[in-house]
Parts: structure tokens; C-alpha cells; sequence
């Protein structure tokens, strides 16, 4: 299916896609965090909702699957989830995307002054970040040590501290 | 992904003006 949307998704998965500095983090460390975010063990309830890593190139195919045989070992079970190529990806909904921040429409739309562009909103990283604390990721110390750098007026720095857990 | 923000508008957050230009991509499906 060429052009999925959510109530005709067809064969495709929901997937998270994540652009990262190769200079700050490594595709091991995410694949660190992804087997600590799902139940591996377990079977996908359907093709939607897949455990699965799309990987992108040969050389993620072999940290995926080194990174996966090294968890299977190590607990001593067989993981469910899937190592597949990315084929195609299409972008969810624009409701669908910094969900959680657009629930917070001041903190919102200090953002939207910045960009306009709805795509240029949802590629920003200030705005991955806010999205990400108002989703109750992350705690106070986290914040203190990038809140300058997210381009927050001195009342949003304010509320966004308060709505952040210790 | 596209950087093209960077160079759009006449002020963006510092966090995205320090964007590199080489990122990578992963995708994953959470169940």
C-alpha cells in the first residue's frame, strides 16, 4: 500500500523513526534502549503493532541482530521481535505528530512562532524535546541542563519546570 | 529528516541551530 493513513494501514507498522547525532549516541546504545522499551519475548499482536527493527543499511542489520542474539543470550530465551528492512515509511498524520505538546497549547506555540510550517514543527529537535517532557519523560535535572537551549520565553522555562517530575 | 529550518528562518532554538547536518536514521516498531 502506497499511502497508508490510520484507518487503512494495510500491512504497514507503526514505527517510531528516529534521527540521532551518530556523534552523541551509537545505534548499539539505541538498540540498548529499544529491547528496554518493548516486551521482546512476547508475540506482536498483529502486523500494526509489530516488535520489530527496520534497519536501514547492512551495517545496522548486523548490529541489530548481534545486538539481539547478545539479549537472547543473556536471559536465556528466544526474542519474538523481528529484524526486517525498512522498505518504506510514511509519515503519520499531522495529529498524530508532538501529540502530547499540542495538548499544551501556550508551550505549543511559542514553538509554532518559531516554525510555522507544520513540518518544520515536527522536524525541529527543541520541539522532539518539549513534546518529550510534557510526556513525563524526563526529570528536573534533565531539564536544568537544556531548557536554555530549547528557546523558551523566561514563562515557559517556568511552567515547563513545574510541569516536570523531580 | 529535513534540516532545511536551519537556514529558513531568522531565529530558531539553540538546540536546533546545533543540529549536525550528518544525522542517521533508525526505525522500530513497539508492538
Amino acid at each position: 500500500m502506497p499511502a497508508p493513513n490510520y484507518s487503512n494501514i494495510g500491512d504497514h507498522t507503526e514505527t517510531v523513526q528516529v534521527d540521532y547525532d551518530p556523534g552523541r549516541i551509537t545505534y548499539a546504545q539505541l538498540l540498548d534502549i529499544f529491547w528496554e522499551s518493548h516486551r521482546p519475548t512476547g508475540r506482536s499482536w498483529s502486523r500494526q503493532y509489530l516488535n520489530a527493527i527496520f534497519y536501514h543499511n547492512e551495517q545496522q542489520r548486523r548490529a541489530a541482530m548481534a545486538s539481539k542474539t547478545a539479549v537472547e543470550r543473556k536471559i536465556g530465551r528466544t526474542l519474538e521481535t523481528e529484524v526486517a528492512p525498512l522498505r518504506s515509511f510514511t509519515l503519520a498524520e499531522d495529529y498524530h505528530q508532538k501529540y502530547v505538546l499540542k495538548q499544551h497549547n501556550a508551550l505549543k506555540n511559542e514553538m509554532s512562532r518559531f516554525y510555522p510550517r507544520h513540518q518544520d514543527f515536527v522536524n525541529s529537535t527543541a520541539v522532539a524535546r518539549l513534546n518529550a517532557f510534557a510526556g513525563g519523560y524526563g526529570t528536573k535535572a534533565m531539564l536544568s541542563r537544556e531548557i536554555e537551549s530549547l528557546g523558551l520565553s523566561a514563562e515557559m522555562k517556568k511552567v515547563l519546570t513545574e510541569m516536570v517530575r523531580e | 529528516m529535513s534540516l532545511a529550518y536551519k537556514t529558513e528562518y531568522p531565529a530558531i532554538p539553540p538546540i536546533d541551530e546545533a543540529m549536525p547536518d550528518n544525522l542517521e536514521t533508525a526505525s522500530f516498531g513497539l508492538g
